[in-house]
C-alpha cells in the first residue's frame, strides 16, 4: 500500500473520530486515547460501523473485544490498514 | 408488624432445554445444552446461535383465541397452565378475584411486529393482520393468562429489560403483602427469536459467536433464546388452608437503580439490590448457599457481577456456589428470572446445584466458586436469583427451603 493511501485512511478514520467525538480533527493523533476524547465502548462500536461502512470491511470484533484491543486511534487505523489490504 | 409470607405452590416453564418445569430442571442436572444453529430464516444475519423452543404440537388453547395471540402469549399461557396445575388448586371453586398475574416482558410480541414489518414493506400488502396490536403489546401475555383461567384480580404487565420476571415476582409479591390477593401467578415470556430482534442485538455487538460461556475467560457474549416461566405465589395461609404442595418459600426481595448508563453495568446498583433483598428476607449474607447469576457471559456483566457479589458477601463469596443456567437455556430476556427461579427452587428441594456448562478458562475477573460443567450435590437452604437489566434495572429474589 502506498504512504498515501495510508495516509489517506488514517486522515478519514480521524475525521470519523472527530465527528462522533465532537474533537476538531486537527487536534486528534494516532496517539489519542479514546477514553481520553471521552469515546464510550458503545460509541467505540458505532464508530467501528461507521468505518466498516466507509471502507468496505468487517471488523470482526464485538463490543468488548473491540473496546479492549482499540485503545488509541492508531490502534483502529491499523486495524482497517490491515483489512483493506487484505483486500487488495 | 408481621406480614404474609408468600410460597410457592407450582411452577410452569418452555425454554431451549424443556417445555415443562421438570423437563427444564432434568436437563439442567444433566448440563444439557438447548443453543444451536437458527431454524429460522436468517436473511442477512450473521448471528447463528439461539435458544429455539419448536413447535409445540398442542397447545390445547381455542384456535379463536389463538389467532389473538403472539407467540409470547401462547408461551405463557402454557407456563401458567402448568403451573396452575401442579399447585392442585381448583379453579371452579377459588375466588377468581382474589387471583391475579404479573408477566414481564423485555420486548414485545416480536413476530407479529417482523410479520408487519415483512406485509407491509416486503409484500405491499395494504394492512397488516387485524391483531397485529393484541398480538404485539407488552401486556397481551397477563391479559391473555387471565382470559385462559379466569382470573379477575390484579393482573398487569410489568417491563424492565432482562429483569423483568424478578420485577413481574417481585411486584405479584407486593400484591399479596398487601393482601389484594391470595394467589398470584408471576413470571415472564419473550421471543426473540425473530430476524428483527437478532438483527438488532447483532449490532449491539454483545451476541456470542459460537457458545455461551458465562464467567470462562474466553467468552465472548451472550446467546438470546425463547423462553416463559410463570410461578404460583400464593400466601403462606392460604396454602396451607388448602393443603398446597409448598415448594419453596419466596423470603426475600430487592431492587435498585444503577441511575448511570443505559448499556453498562454499575457495581453499585447489583450490590444495593442485593443488599436490599438480604435485609427484605432478614438474612445475613452468610445464609447464602448458592447464587444463580445474571451471567450473560458478556464481558462487562461477569466481571462487575463478580464484583458486586464479593462486596456483599465478603469472604463468604468463597464459599456459595455461583452457576449461571444461561449456558444451558440462553438469555430469555423477559423470561429469564421466571426459568431461572425453576433452577433455584429445584436447586433447594434436591440438594443440587445446576452447572455453568461451556465453562473451559477461569478467569482472574470472576474469581467467585463456579459450579463449571457438571451439577454438583450440596445442599441448598436459601438461594438467590440475581437480574440486572440494561438501563440498570436490578431485582433480586431469595428463595429458601420450607
Amino acid at each position: 500500500m502506498s504512504e498515501t493511501m495510508s495516509n489517506d485512511i488514517a486522515a478519514r478514520t480521524i475525521d470519523m473520530i472527530a465527528s462522533r467525538s465532537g474533537m476538531e480533527a486537527g487536534k486528534i493523533t494516532r496517539d489519542t486515547e479514546l477514553a481520553e476524547i471521552g469515546v464510550t465502548s458503545l460509541e467505540l462500536t458505532e464508530i467501528v460501523m461507521d468505518l466498516e461502512d466507509l471502507f468496505d470491511i468487517q471488523i470482526d470484533l464485538n463490543a468488548a473485544e473491540a473496546w479492549d484491543m482499540l485503545r488509541n486511534v492508531g490502534d483502529i487505523v491499523d486495524a482497517i490498514e490491515k483489512l483493506v489490504n487484505a483486500r487488495s | 408488624m408481621s406480614r404474609q409470607r408468600v410460597v410457592i405452590t407450582g411452577l410452569g416453564g418452555l425454554c431451549a432445554i424443556g417445555t415443562d418445569a421438570d423437563s427444564i430442571w432434568q436437563s439442567m442436572c444433566a448440563g444439557r445444552c438447548g443453543l444451536g444453529p437458527l431454524t429460522i430464516d436468517r436473511r442477512d444475519l450473521r448471528t447463528n446461535i439461539g435458544g429455539e423452543i419448536g413447535a409445540i404440537a398442542e397447545d390445547g388453547i381455542d384456535p379463536r383465541r389463538r389467532v389473538t395471540m403472539g407467540r409470547f402469549s401462547v408461551l405463557a399461557v402454557l407456563a401458567a397452565g402448568e403451573a396452575l396445575a401442579a399447585s392442585g388448586l381448583d379453579l371452579r371453586t377459588a375466588d377468581p378475584k382474589r387471583i391475579g398475574a404479573v408477566i414481564g416482558v423485555a420486548i414485545w410480541g416480536a413476530d407479529a411486529v417482523d410479520e408487519s414489518y415483512r406485509d407491509i414493506f416486503l409484500e405491499g400488502k395494504k394492512r397488516t393482520n387485524i391483531f397485529a396490536v393484541p398480538r404485539a403489546m407488552p401486556s397481551a401475555p397477563a391479559g391473555q393468562v387471565s382470559m385462559q383461567y379466569g382470573l379477575r384480580g390484579p393482573v398487569f404487565g410489568v417491563t424492565s429489560a432482562c429483569s423483568s420476571s424478578n420485577h413481574a415476582i417481585l411486584a405479584a409479591i407486593d400484591q399479596l403483602r398487601l393482601g389484594r390477593a391470595d394467589i398470584m401467578l408471576a413470571g415472564g415470556t419473550d421471543t426473540p427469536m425473530q430476524y428483527g430482534i437478532l438483527k438488532v442485538w447483532e449490532t449491539l455487538r454483545v451476541l456470542a459467536r459460537q457458545s455461551c460461556r458465562p464467567f470462562s475467560a474466553d467468552r465472548d457474549g451472550l446467546v438470546l433464546a425463547d423462553g416463559a416461566g410463570v410461578a404460583v405465589l400464593e400466601t403462606w395461609e392460604h396454602a396451607t388452608a388448602r393443603n398446597a404442595p409448598i415448594l419453596a418459600e419466596i423470603v426475600g426481595c430487592g431492587m435498585s437503580a444503577d441511575a448511570g448508563d443505559i448499556v453498562s453495568p454499575s457495581v453499585e446498583g447489583p450490590v444495593a439490590a442485593m443488599q436490599a433483598c438480604l435485609n427484605d428476607a432478614e438474612l445475613p449474607a452468610t445464609a447464602i448457599d448458592y447464587i444463580n447469576a445474571h451471567g450473560t457471559a458478556t464481558k462487562a456483566n461477569d466481571r462487575i457481577e463478580t464484583q458486586a457479589i464479593r462486596a456483599v458477601f465478603g469472604d463468604h463469596a468463597d464459599k456459595l456456589a455461583v452457576s449461571s443456567t444461561k449456558s444451558m437455556h440462553g438469555h430469555c430476556l423477559g423470561a429469564s428470572g421466571a426459568i431461572e427461579l425453576i433452577a433455584c427452587v429445584n436447586a433447594i428441594r434436591h440438594g443440587i446445584v445446576p452447572p455453568t456448562i461451556g465453562y473451559t478458562t477461569p478467569d482472574p475477573e470472576c474469581d467467585l466458586e463456579i459450579t463449571a460443567n457438571v451439577a454438583q450435590e450440596r445442599p441448598v437452604n436459601v438461594a438467590i436469583s440475581n437480574a440486572f437489566a440494561f438501563g440498570g434495572l436490578n431485582a433480586v429474589i431469595a428463595v429458601r427451603k420450607v
